[in-house]
């Protein structure tokens, strides 16, 4: 988290002025009424707002012979004298803008980079270099004179293709951005049309690689290591894209950049318990990075209306990491563990309960008959999972949704067992009985029950679920949880202290949650614990609750490590669990 | 020995005591990936005209086949690639030697391919060798790269954003369009 601050800041918390809202306008409806820039008669000024559109074919990457020009809709036009600003208007749905000007008048057209409507609903969406101090990116026309009579001006935002390689400035690529983000939104709308969405920069360069120095990201020189999404407190909430030609650029990804858009709506509109760390389609998971990850999977595919996952790369960008969200997710290969673990279930899952789609024979989902749409999900996703004292998984999600919609209740669980995720009652996952592909005697139940002043509680912290291409960190069951009630306010001091014989010095943390952290402790072990003296090693920390369930998340710190790290992961440890109040 | 690893960053949990709240910051993991880790070593610290050897490692489920590695310099005018050889008896293991050809820093652009199923999946890094002394040549590449060629959109990009934060007041980076005119409009 340090490090995220530490980004965003350098990123987000500098550089230049944000502009001008530009109020109104509207994503829908016909052509705009000519925005008026002064008095008295004058000539209409009209014409549309396109961008250079490459498709990124799943299994090939960016395909530039198929390139087509594509609307800017929902950006505002500026018409401009010099530097002074006479009139603003917004394309419409079909990019086209229109101004009432005076004749004979030496003009130019600016297209700013950027979605921006107050009231409601209300947007606020920019995208910035942050290789040039987080300046707007807007494609400007020439100067023209406005003459006697009406006319017609179009702007084309080109890509910079020159058939072997970029040759020209990448007009095109803020535009293609926004266009992935218009289209998310109106997926919103279509559920909540008075949505209002907190802002959002969007940082993109030509020269934002997958790099990272010793010290770790530098956006100022675009090593920004991969795209994403952060939000921090102060600096706002960013997504960061790659742009490094012949590396890794994501401007026509569609997929990555609505997948972090919807890390975007998770966050400010649901609620994420994701750990992040890396990961990759057939990984054990932290149930919480599964379903954040398979969600914003998931929701890539509902926003750009294609099942199919494509990521461009490499040489003139003619490679690429394609998946299938239909599943199976790579052709000829089946999840080898399936489960509330796993962002591949998760995402098949979501999708196949908004898709009307009915999956091809021998797929996990053969039984989908599920179409809910968007709407239902977000409303579960805003709802009933924001608010949940569970974390983020797929139970409360299965849970509010089957209280959402009881008529389809055992078409959803059928859905879920399809992917290996069992029916339980509560958003805890009371009933699951799949608890990862290696069998453990020390891992069987999601949740453990804790008793205020009751008898200690055995957890195991184990390294069992690390994976061949991402290591520990944020696997399954290197992070343990136990759920408890509180009966009565007050101070309550919780401990874990490690009991088994182990391969190392254990070193237990703790998390405390309610719908949300409220409270870590993280401590360093005693000069006293050692692996010869395990019960020396243990975490007290004292919070002061009200009545209400909780859940207490416990695990060893190094558990949580990768492997190269100074403290690499020691594996299986177990530890006694209380909470006691006076 | 100067060693990285792509794919991990943030992730080691910081050590601090007990506190009131959790931090409301979140980051997500990144895009999605090919199920293959890169990581890489460089054998010494990088510098002008000296040859500097590389070591990649790709790590990756056994389901994963025909592992394949492609390195190429950003700017070949920054960094020459002079061979790249796989290790002898080590899956997904390269060298790749390269000379860094200026005091700033240049980046390798290594793509990784692996076969899943029935379908190729690429995995992209870039590799950045900081020639002539960490940050300072980093520094150096920051006050120089505007003249580059590798930067040359984004220097023009520069340019042009100064000369309008004169006209309006705000950093701007203006992309030029192609613009097509007509009469009145049917």
């Amino acid at each position: 988290m340090q490090l995220a601050l530490v980004f965003l800041c350098a990123a987000g918390c500098g550089g230049g002025g944000d502009g001008d809202d530009v109020a109104g306008g509207s994503f829908t409806g016909g052509p705009p009424a000519p925005a008026q820039p002064g008095s008295g008669s004058g000539v209409t000024l009209s014409g549309k707002v396109t961008f250079d559109l490459v498709p990124s074919v799943p299994g090939f990457g960016l395909d530039y012979a198929s390139t087509t020009k594509k609307p800017a809709r929902g950006v505002p036009v500026e018409l401009r004298s010099g530097a002074t600003v006479l009139a603003t208007t917004v394309t419409d749905a079909s990019g086209n803008y229109s101004f009432s000007a005076a004749p004979n008048l030496d003009v130019s057209l600016r297209v700013r980079a950027e979605m921006v409507r107050t009231g409601a609903p209300s947007w606020d969406f920019r995208v910035l270099d942050n290789t040039n101090g987080d300046a707007l990116y807007a494609l400007a026309g020439t100067q023209f004179n406005t003459g006697t009579a009406d006319s017609t001006r179009d702007l084309n935002a080109p890509s910079g293709w020159g058939g072997a390689g970029y040759t020209g400035p990448r007009s095109a690529a803020p535009f293609a951005i926004l266009d992935v983000i218009y289209d998310s939104v109106q997926l919103v709308l279509g559920a909540q049309p008075a949505t209002s969405f907190p802002a959002l920069r969007l940082y993109w360069s030509p020269s934002n690689r997958p790099a990272v120095g010793a010290n770790g990201p530098d956006p100022e020189a675009g090593e920004i290591g991969t795209s994403f999404f952060a939000n921090v407190p102060q600096a706002g909430a960013a997504i960061f894209l790659l742009g490094a030609a012949n590396d890794d650029t994501d401007e026509y990804d569609r997929h990555v950049i609505a997948h972090e858009w919807g890390h975007y709506l998770e966050t400010m509109f649901s609620r994420s318990d994701s750990i992040g760390g890396p990961h990759a389609l057939g990984d054990q998971l932290d149930m919480r990075v599964a379903f954040g990850e398979g969600w914003g999977n998931a929701f890539s595919a509902m926003a750009t209306a294609r099942s199919i996952y494509s990521d461009s790369s490499g040489a003139g960008q003619r490679d690429a990491f394609t998946f299938d969200l239909e599943g199976p997710a790579f052709p000829g290969f089946v999840n080898p563990a399936p489960g509330w673990y796993s962002e591949e279930s998760i995402q098949e899952l979501l999708y196949d309960l908004f898709d009307s789609g009915i999956d091809a024979s021998g797929d996990h989902s053969a039984v989908d008959d599920v179409a809910l749409g968007f709407g239902p999900i977000f409303a579960v996703l805003s709802g009933r999972q924001r608010t949940s004292v569970a974390l983020t998984s797929a139970f409360p999600f299965l849970s509010g949704l089957r209280s959402d919609f009881p008529a389809q209740a055992a078409a959803i669980d059928a859905l879920a067992a399809a992917q290996g995720i069992a029916k339980s009652s509560d958003g805890y996952g009371n009933a699951e009985t799949s608890f990862g592909r290696q069998e453990t005697g020390d891992f069987h139940s999601v949740y453990s029950q804790l008793a205020v002043n009751g008898p200690p509680v055995n957890v195991c912290s184990l390294d069992s679920f690390k994976s061949g291409a991402t290591g520990s960190t944020n696997k399954l069951a290197s992070r343990r949880f136990l759920k408890l009630n509180v009966q009565n306010a007050g101070a309550h001091t919780f401990t874990a202290r490690a009991v088994d014989p182990i391969g190392g010095t254990a070193d237990p943390d703790m998390v405390l949650h309610r719908a949300g952290p409220i409270a870590t402790s993280e401590a360093a072990p005693s000069a006293q614990c050692s692996s010869a003296a395990p019960s020396q090693c243990s975490e007290t920390f004292t919070q002061t609750l009200s009545a209400g369930e909780y859940v207490l998340e416990v695990y060893e710190w190094s558990n949580t490590n990768t492997a190269g790290d100074p403290s690499p992961p020691i594996g299986r440890t177990c530890f006694d669990v209380t909470v006691t109040s006076p | 020995m100067f060693v990285a690893c792509v794919g991990a960053a943030a992730t080691a949990a910081p050590r601090h005591a007990a506190t009131d709240g959790g931090s409301a910051a979140t980051r997500s993991p990144g895009k999605p990936t090919a199920p293959l880790a890169i990581e890489f070593a460089l054998a010494a610290e990088p510098a002008p005209g000296a040859l500097l050897e590389i070591s990649i490692e790709v790590t990756a489920p056994n389901d994963v086949t025909g592992l394949a590695l492609d390195a190429r310099a950003d700017d070949g005018a920054a960094l020459l690639v002079a061979a790249q050889v796989p290790v002898v008896g080590k899956r997904g293991a390269w060298t790749v030697t390269v000379v860094p050809l200026a005091a700033a820093t240049s980046y390798l652009n290594v793509t990784v391919q692996g076969t899943l199923g029935t379908a190729t999946q690429t995995r992209a890094v870039a590799i950045p060798v900081r020639a002539g002394g960490g940050a300072a040549a980093a520094a150096a590449v920051r006050a120089t790269e505007a003249g580059g060629s590798k930067q040359a959109a984004q220097a023009r990009n520069a340019a042009r954003a100064a000369a309008a934060a004169k006209d309006a007041g705000e950093r701007v980076v203006l992309l030029p369009a192609v613009e097509t005119t007509g009469g009145a409009p049917k």
